[in-house]
């Protein structure tokens, strides 16, 4: 580390000029006598005081002499207290590895470590006390190189790393003026000093020893020749250690067979590499003493480990042949082989060549004109029909065609030019003609508006032209019947309606179908809901089913009750209390004026009740509270297509089913228009569905099948550069 | 013309305007798709002001205070349900919030585990032996049979540590594998079913679309 006498960065060592100041390092600097200010070695006189400098050429030129260095040493014990003083105090570090080792040094090399690079004690002092040049010359030390204040012993990889720069006196330009004294405001006088207080012993942690002074073990050193080691006990090496002694490597420069000289054709030699200079085995070995911990003790047998017998192939067996499956070999007669030569097994027919992919010669930078011989690894790769690789010439990669190209050549046979960006990828450059796929099919949103036409045509021409599609009732529809069908005269009947205008076209349908034939049972009927919208479409159901039943009175046969938010929490106060639940109907008239209401009373007073839910979740809370808190509720249901199939588990036809049944979408309500022998909204939806239906199905299939070729084609597509998916 | 008459042409007007989103995600359908959504909201909030907040709360105050004193502790927690958007004040709504998540919460762990769990558990107890011969016994053994086998084996798909459990961890990735196909005809079940759905609501607009034609309205 190079501390720099302007700005005291520290540099690293080597460094010739400071990071942070540019000032160059490798010059000594003058230490004014007068101010101490550090000086740039050529100025004569200090640039904070005008003293007069001494020359620094009359100290670096002094010679090293043992008399002056013993009178140095007894002037560099009158400062060495100052400086060892000071190191401890820059940040109290932890006690490094240099430090211990700086502990064992001498002196001086303690006081070299904390002053700047190319500055002694000795110089320092002298120069401090301003003492003459010629006192100087004689009893200064010289100004040391700094490899000679790292011990020689240690290896180069063991450096030490130096210790933290001392503190050094900064010059008086550089120092702050201080800030004046401030007055402490009056309100804030200091009332007191504060009490002293002593600590308990007990949150004194005792003194921390000095750490013991640890010592590299002898075997990380190099032993210098000449020196005799003690001797050590002999111990055997264990014999895995130790190559066979058969084993030979091959001279440098040889040529060797194969890989790991195995056998092979001459044009799969390989050339041996020699080794770097760096390991050259020319250097004499140095001794190296391993640790003790090394070696196994002498009395030790050695395990003899037996491996299990199926790792060993039989001596007489021959090595089994392995074929490749017919699949992966895609070789046709009269071409090569596509796959690997790896891959196959060894035949007696020689193997290939290996393909050498050699790099364009505009990748290899030359200065213009000049020459450069093919590298060796690629002569073997050099081709007659490319006479350009010949040489390595200068070429732009990325030249723009307006301007002339320098490379031209210079010493191409034939005047060979190196290739051109174009030239290289023009494959990739040029614009690829548009390939057509054999099929040309419409895009995806254009399909899409042809299939929606096509299915809008498809379900209007029922609605001209009816087919009269056959429709049998369904279980499920029949026990709906049966269960309304068995509703005692008079029968209070809670019908809830569940949906919104989104699913209306659906709903209608069943709920008027349902309704239709409670009014014939001239069952009472308690209209509630718990969707918003389904008081206003109950009301509608109810004026299109009751128009013409002049014996239903409003408040006494029928009541809607409306809207009434809450969802679960209302039906189960609908379960305690109904006209509590409710105040007021759909219409604002007081529920205690409606007798209808005032009888029923609450759920468990209905003698059925029916969900007409569009959405799963509002027929499950009725399935929920309702049915779960009194068993004796009997309920059947008016479900969307879109439900089926999560409320379909919930209709059976056991006792302890909680549906008695379920009318399920359009094709419900027609079959329960059927069983009533009526031919209403439901039956004539039904030929549009099932013709829908079925257009649906064959478009699906179709568009599977479509979906299935577009992807037995999508490698050919892919071949004739039809990037993107391809049949969207 | 009544207002009947108008709301019927209006009614068939925007459904023209939503199915031109066939040909073009065109400004008529957006116009269509607004309305809808805030008619929707506007009916709503309507309905909700004038059943329960002038319905329930004002009237009911207005015409028996002495009786209907209990209603103001509802009112109370609304109105403090309403100082949640203020960061200060929110606290004061935690209560309300507390009481409308707590009464919810009892009353859908209450019903789903007595109308649900409890009862589609044991429907899903069946007989898979035919008890008496013919076609018809057989048709009912086999479908509950698939119900049985179908149930387990979805099950089985979402216990994912088959392989922890030694020998027997093949038989269970088995039937995961076999629960996963179940699971594929549900999920085919479920789009067919709303495919069914969707495709009624548009039988049900075009049939509105040919009244109108038909009969002139």
């Amino acid at each position: 580390m190079i501390y720099c006498p302007f700005c005291d960065t520290g540099n690293r060592s080597g460094s010739k000029f400071c990071n942070e100041c540019g000032a160059a390092l490798g010059e000594q600097s003058l230490i004014c006598p007068h101010c101490s200010s550090l000086n740039p070695p050529a100025n004569r006189f200090c640039r904070a005081c005008g003293h007069a400098l001494p020359e620094l050429a009359s100290l670096a030129s002094m010679a090293v002499e043992p008399a002056a260095i013993s009178a140095g040493e007894e002037e560099l014990d009158d400062e060495l207290p100052s400086l060892e003083a000071d190191v401890p105090t820059l940040d109290a570090p932890a006690p490094t590895a240099s430090e211990r080792a700086a502990a064992d040094t001498p002196t001086e090399d303690l006081a070299l470590s904390v002053l700047p690079a190319g500055e002694t004690t000795a110089t320092r002092g002298l120069v401090q006390d301003g003492l003459d040049p010629a006192a100087v010359e004689a009893t200064a030390l010289p100004i040391l190189d700094e490899k000679m204040r790292r011990p020689s012993e240690l290896p180069a990889w063991l450096d030490i790393p130096e210790p933290p720069p001392a503190p050094r006196e900064l010059p008086n330009w550089l120092l702050a003026p201080e800030p004046p004294p401030r007055a402490l405001p009056s309100w804030l006088p200091l009332q007191e000093a504060p009490p002293q207080r002593t600590l308990p012993p007990w949150l004194f942690t005792p003194e921390a020893p000095p750490p013991p002074v640890r010592s590299l073990p002898d075997w990380l050193f190099l032993v210098e020749p000449g020196v005799r080691l003690p001797e050590e006990p002999a111990k055997a090496l264990p014999a895995w250690l130790f190559p066979p002694e058969t084993e030979t490597l091959p001279p440098r420069g040889a040529t060797v067979n194969g890989f790991l000289g195995t056998d092979c054709t001459d044009s799969q030699a390989i050339r041996f590499n020699p080794l770097p200079k760096s390991v050259d085995s020319n250097v004499p070995p140095v001794s190296r003493l391993l640790p003790a911990w090394l070696f196994l003790p002498d009395e030790t047998p050695l395990i003899e480990r037996v491996l299990p017998e199926w790792l060993f192939l039989p001596d007489d067996s021959p090595a089994p042949k392995r074929f490749l499956p017919a699949w992966l070999d895609t070789r046709e007669p009269g071409k090569p082989r596509l796959l690997p030569s790896w891959l196959f097994a060894v035949e007696e027919t020689p193997l290939p060549l290996p393909v050498v992919h050699s790099l364009p010669s505009w990748l290899f930078l030359t200065d213009p004109g000049e020459e450069t011989a093919m590298p060796p690894s690629l002569e073997a790769a050099e081709a007659p029909a490319s006479p350009a690789r010949q040489t390595i010439v200068l070429a732009r990669p990325f030249q723009s065609p307006q301007t002339p190209r320098r490379a031209s050549l210079a010493a191409g046979p034939e005047g060979a030019r190196a290739p051109s960006y174009e030239e290289v990828f023009a494959d990739i450059l040029q614009p690829k003609a548009e390939v057509t796929p054999s099929v040309s099919l419409p895009n995806g949103p254009r399909r899409f508006k042809l299939a929606s036409v096509i299915l809008i045509l498809v379900v209007a021409l029922p609605l001209f032209l009816p087919m009269g599609i056959n429709v049998e009732p369904r279980q499920d529809t029949t026990r709906v019947f049966d269960t309304l069908q068995a509703l005692p005269p008079a029968a209070n009947v809670l019908v809830a309606f569940e949906w919104s205008p989104g699913t209306d076209e659906e709903m209608a349908p069943i709920a008027e179908a349902l309704v239709r034939h409670l009014v014939k049972r001239r069952a009472k009927i308690v209209a509630v809901s718990l969707t918003p919208e389904g008081g206003k479409l109950a009301q509608r159901v109810l004026d299109q089913t009751l128009l013409g039943a002049t014996s239903y009175k409003y408040g006494k046969q029928i009541v809607n009750l409306g809207y009434r938010p809450g969802g679960e929490a209302a039906i189960r106060s609908m379960l305690v209390d109904l006209p509590n639940t409710y105040g007021v109907d759909h219409f604002g008239i007081p529920v205690k004026d409606l007798p209808l209401v005032g009888e029923v009373k609450s759920l468990k007073g209905a003698d059925l009740i029916v969900v007409l839910a569009a959405e799963p979740e509002n027929l499950l809370s009725w399935i929920t509270q309702a049915s779960s808190a009194y068993q004796g509720i009997r309920m059947v249901a008016g479900v969307s297509a879109a439900a089926l199939p999560w409320t379909r588990p919930f209709a059976s036809a056991s006792q302890a089913a909680q549906l008695k049944g379920m009318l399920v979408g359009i094709r419900g309500a027609a079959e329960y228009e059927l069983s009533m022998g009526e031919s209403r909204l439901g039956v004539a939806a039904t030929d549009a569905q099932s013709l829908g239906a079925i257009f649906l199905a064959l478009a699906i299939a179709f568009g599977n099948l479509a979906h299935l070729r577009a992807r037995l084609n999508k490698p050919k597509l892919a071949r004739a550069s039809q990037p993107g998916p391809v049949g969207r | 013309m009544d207002l009947s008459t108008v709301g019927v042409w209006v009614a068939a007007a925007l459904t023209l305007m939503v199915l031109s989103y066939v040909l073009s995600d065109s400004p008529l359908y957006k116009l269509a798709e607004h309305i809808f959504v805030g008619s929707s909201i506007g009916w709503t909030f309507v309905l909700l002001y004038q059943n329960v907040l002038l319905g329930g709360l004002v009237l009911e105050l207005r015409d028996a205070p002495e009786k209907n004193l209990p209603l103001l502790i509802p009112l109370a927690l609304g109105i403090l349900l309403l100082l949640r958007p203020i960061r200060s004040l929110a606290w004061l709504g935690n209560p309300s919030l507390a009481l409308v998540v707590g009464a919810g919460a009892a009353l859908a762990i209450a019903g789903a585990s007595a109308g649900l769990l409890a009862p589609q558990a044991l429907a899903t107890v069946l007989p898979i032996v035919p008890g008496q011969p013919g076609w018809d016994a057989w048709r009912v053994s086999l479908s509950n049979l698939a119900v049985v086998v179908g149930v387990v084996c979805v099950l089985l798909y979402f216990h994912f540590t088959g392989k922890q459990l030694g020998r027997y961890g093949r038989p269970v990735e088995l039937a995961a594998s076999l629960g996963k196909y179940f699971m594929m005809v549900a999920f085919g079940a479920l789009f067919a079913s709303i495919a069914i759905s969707r495709l009624t609501l548009l039988v049900g607009r075009i049939s509105f679309l040919l009244d109108v034609v038909r009969n002139g309205w």
